[in-house]
């Protein structure tokens, strides 16, 4: 019996697909229309850059009356102001630079020279399109701030001929908009239909310059300098040790970390007192999905008392019409503060701003920043403050020193978008603690003169907080790498961070005391898939990479019908030496043909690399003589690890899919590799957990995915991992488990389960996907409730819900 | 599972076309589905679906979080089937229901096709996210551009009358 869910999706999917809207068909229209549907677009941006040059010719005779210190003190919020401070500030950056320039990699004099590079970038990039619709894109215009309208093609079905129709009568409007203050207009086009109410709220002006909420640009020209108020902190610093990681005594699991000392953010922490795990969950009272810390202090097995914060008022920043989610993504309990990280995502169109009605021409808008909310650390906590950097949350590290890193990436608009170079802020990246204000021009290291062949700009931005302060946080420094946008890994003394699918270019950003320092630069060949794929150890760095070669580049049509084809491409993996200076010194390759790294563990002059196509091989490398890494032995067992962590000496743990001799995953399972002897790798004990496909039992686990959610913890000879079990039967029954193994004599024994049925409703909410032990009790934690247990015994002792 | 989605995302965002597409086959079954379902019509549907690539592929680039791909594409398409429903309103056009089942359900499915058939348009749109996307009002909210609390009451009349299991 299926019931009506089941039947319901049948019936939407029993239809035929008519060859009309395939993917074939749908690339041939967009070839055809899209040239003069952006040309449209083009107009629309070269009316708004026309308002912006009327703009500017005020400007310039405001200046002119306005004496220069006056300048830089204004505060108001109107694009003329913003104007000034782009000039002022790029006056005094140029000299602060000089000094801190590396030579492959230096700060912008100004932000129009960040401006013309992506300008530059956009042109070369607009010609590489051109060549392909067989046209050339003629924008230039666009940055002079002259209307370019004429289209070159002659050649225009009536659609097209309508839409530049209506672009021209639309640039009339925003000129007069833009210049003027306003008006309306009785033009009986979609563009006139938007119920006008205040002109500056229009959709000509949406994509205008916003005017930024800031300081005058000399207070903000160096934070590192103006903003060092925790000398008296760090003297007392050494009575007030930071509280995690600290104390090798502490009889309580933390989350596994790379690199010993630099500790890495997860949505579950414990101090050993107190279980805190943050999430989004949807609230059925205020109907909407709120982020939530969910908190209960434990004694021996018990929950005696909980409570539940709301995160969502703490991290929206100020409004402005625009809709704003917030997801929690991290924590930290460090330094008596209580750390949250997450991304604020705002967006707005034609509904969220005018209304239900709205019938103009659709837009979207989106605004992302990355927030850090920091609590103190007490029964009832209270909000020390928020920092907010723009971008989206990629990762974030605490180095020994104390310092927070934050690395989040953040894109512009296609350059056509941004509206002038004036509009610094819809290309520079913002970050501050109660206003974000741009990162000043000298912090915006650009990597040489262009920038790669694009439309959009996209950055990686990393921040620095000083925590060494019990209970205080104060921002340091910011850097943005324009043209840069990648994953994050972290040593003591250096960040690297990685861009590139085909080849990887890789940073050394040297840290230290907050101060973010790129020092070399190096390219490699295929892509990094995650940090475990790097290392650095004794001042070399190491690297696995997968080189992914397709042999249908450039044919539309095969590589859209065998989208999912693995067979496809062609990859080869490889590990790379690298010195400091980032120059190659040793490299191995040629193994796990036609297969991708899965993963990676480094350990001291040894590493391993499983890759993936039916069975997994896992490789042993020996990386001793950094000139010339060699393979030492190669093993294969069916499946593949998504995450291998040193066990013990000698053995190696892996966690993954398991799959049947077709490489059909059917399941999770736990294996441990005796790496002992590197030369003859041996499987010392396998546990899976398989669905029965036949009973239409599915099995997964998230820690396929993120592999905190996996407890591993040699000192209690305890293995815990989610497993999530879904049956498709009669009707749809999952039930989310938390399994506990011990590892003895080369076998895993499970030790206990503990398991929660989830409702399906709650997508993921009730999922069990993290675990802590504190004495002789685990914990076992979801969005939705956490149970704890002896565990010895793995029996419940104790549960408490959050709803 | 392939991870260059995201890097397609970016060369659709500069203008490739064939990178468009390879995401577009991601969605473009549903895609239709949705907007068949909501329109009734195999024409306006394949209209929809088509407006709604055009519009997405100009103005990819103001989508910043690649991940957000799906759900952003199917905002524009709610939005296209939105504004042909309002005309249907407008003009009340006779609804031609061109949509033929391809196979022969049983009882018990076509007595549910019928219900289904019968919703109004905006039930239909909410419905089908909800089904074919796994969407929670609250997402569909979001997406449709409408109240949350809207949602949920269209949600649970329309479950009410077809019996579903859904939220």
């Amino acid at each position: 019996m299926k019931n009506n869910d089941e039947r319901a999706r049948e019936i939407l999917n029993n239809t035929e697909i008519p060859e009309e809207v395939s993917p074939k068909n749908m690339k041939k229209m967009l070839d055809e229309k899209a040239p003069a549907k952006k040309r449209s677009r083009i107009s629309v941006v070269g009316r708004i850059t026309a308002a912006a040059a009327a703009c500017a010719v005020i400007v310039g005779g405001t200046v002119g009356a306005m004496g220069l210190a006056e300048r830089s003190k204004q505060n108001t919020k109107n694009q003329r102001q913003e104007m000034i401070k782009v000039e002022s500030s790029s006056e005094a950056s140029g000299t602060v630079e000089q000094a801190k320039a590396a030579p492959y990699m230096s700060g912008a004099e100004s932000y129009e020279q960040v401006y013309e590079l992506l300008a530059k970038a956009n042109e070369q990039a607009l010609n590489e399109r051109g060549k392909q619709f067989g046209g050339v894109f003629t924008d230039g215009a666009l940055v002079n701030g002259a209307i370019e309208m004429e289209s070159p093609e002659a050649a225009m079905d009536m659609e097209t001929a309508e839409f530049d129709k209506t672009a021209v009568q639309g640039a009339d409007n925003s000129a007069l908009y833009g210049g003027m203050g306003g008006g309306a207009s009785e033009e009986p086009n979609d563009f006139v239909a938007v119920p006008v109410e205040d002109p500056t709220e229009t959709e000509y002006t949406i994509n205008t310059c916003k005017p930024i909420p800031t300081e005058a640009p000399t207070e903000a020209e160096n934070p590192t300098e103006a903003e060092e108020p925790t000398e008296p902190a760090e003297t007392e610093e050494p009575t007030e040790e930071p509280t995690e990681d600290t104390e090798t005594e502490d009889d309580y699991s933390k989350t596994h970390n790379q690199e010993d000392e630099v500790l890495e953010a997860d949505i579950a922490k414990t101090d050993g007192e107190r279980i805190y795990y943050v999430c989004s969950k949807y609230s059925e009272s205020d109907e909407c999905l709120k982020s939530m810390m969910n908190v209960a202090a434990v004694d021996n097995g018990s929950f005696t008392e909980t409570y539940q914060l709301d995160l969502t008022p703490d991290a929206v920043p100020e409004g402005d019409g625009w809709m704003t989610n917030i997801t929690v993504n991290d924590m930290y309990l460090y330094n008596d503060l209580i750390t949250v990280i997450g991304t604020a995502n705002s967006y707005r169109n034609g509904w969220t701003v005018y209304g239900d009605d709205y019938k103009g021409e659709d837009f979207y808008e989106m605004d992302d920043m990355c927030f850090v909310s920091f609590y103190t650390k007490e029964s009832d906590p209270q909000l020390v403050g928020t920092y907010y950097q723009d971008g989206r949350y990629n990762d974030v590290r605490i180095a020994p020193d104390g310092y927070m890193y934050l690395m989040t990436n953040y894109d512009t608009m296609l350059f056509n978008e941004i509206g002038g170079a004036e509009c610094v802020d819809e290309y520079i990246p913002k970050c501050g603690v109660s206003e974000r204000e741009c990162i000043p021009p000298s912090d915006i290291l650009l990597p040489g003169d262009t920038l790669d062949n694009s439309s959009i700009l996209s950055y990686t931005v990393i921040g620095s907080v000083d925590l060494t302060a019990s209970g205080e946080f104060s921002p340091c420094e910011t850097k943005a790498l324009a043209g840069y946008s990648g994953s994050l890994y972290s040593s003591a003394n250096n960040l690297y961070t990685t861009v590139g699918w085909e080849d990887t270019d890789i940073t050394r950003i040297a840290i230290g005391g907050g101060q973010i320092v790129p020092e070399a630069s190096g390219t490699i060949e295929g892509y990094v898939k995650d940090q475990f794929s790097m290392s650095e150890y004794d001042g070399y760095f190491r690297v696995a990479s997968t080189v992914d070669k397709w042999t249908n580049n450039g044919n539309f049509v095969t590589s859209m019908l065998d989208i999912d084809v693995e067979s496809e491409h062609i990859s080869d993996n490889r590990v790379y030496v690298l010195d400091m200076e980032m120059n190659i010194v040793g490299s191995v390759g040629g193994f796990g043909e036609n297969e991708t790294v899965k993963s990676v563990s480094f350990n001291g002059n040894m590493g391993y690399v499983v890759t993936y196509e039916q069975t997994d091989p896992l490789f042993a490398i020996d990386l001793s003589d950094p000139t010339e890494p060699f393979i030492t032995d190669e093993f294969k067992i069916l499946g593949y690890s998504t995450y291998m962590q040193q066990w013990d000496d000698g053995l190696l743990l892996g966690f993954g899919a398991d799959a049947d001799e077709n490489g059909v995953e059917t399941g999770v399972k736990l294996v441990m590799f005796d790496n002992s002897d590197p030369y003859d790798l041996k499987e010392v004990g396998l546990y899976s957990v398989n669905g029965d496909a036949e009973a239409n039992e599915y099995v997964y686990s998230d820690a396929q995915w993120e592999r905190k959610a996996l407890l591993i913890a040699p000192e209690k000879n305890l293995i815990g991992m989610p497993v999530v079990v879904s049956e498709w039967g009669d009707e749809y029954r999952e039930e989310s488990k938390y399994m506990f193994f011990a590892y003895e004599n080369g076998e895993f024994i499970l030790r206990g389960e503990l398991s929660s049925e989830t409702d399906f409703d709650k997508y993921g909410e009730d999922v069990l996907n993290r675990a802590v032990y504190i004495g002789g009790y685990v914990y076992v934690l979801s969005g939705g409730r956490f149970i704890s247990a002896d565990i010895e015994t793995m029996t419940q002792t104790d549960e408490v819900l959050f709803n | 599972m392939k991870n260059d989605f995201t890097e397609d995302v970016r060369l659709a965002r500069n203008g490739d076309s064939a990178a468009f597409a390879r995401l577009y086959t991601l969605v473009y079954k549903d895609m239709y589905r949705i907007a068949l379902y909501s329109l009734r019509s195999t024409h306006d549907a394949c209209d929809a679906v088509s407006d709604t690539v055009l519009d997405a592929f100009c103005t990819i680039g103001k989508l910043k979080d690649e991940k957000a791909f799906r759900g952003w594409i199917m905002r524009i398409l709610s939005a296209k089937i939105k504004r042909k429903q309002r005309d249907y309103f407008a003009d009340t056009v006779e609804l031609t229901d061109d949509v033929e089942p391809a196979v022969d359900f049983d009882c018990e499915i076509s007595e549910l096709k019928h219900a289904m058939d019968n919703l109004e348009p905006r039930s239909r749109l909410i419905l089908s996210l909800t089904v074919l996307e796994g969407y929670s009002s609250s997402e569909v909210a979001e997406i449709i551009g409408e109240n949350a609390n809207t949602v949920r009451s269209v949600l649970a009349r329309t479950k009410k009358t077809l019996r579903l299991e859904l939220t």
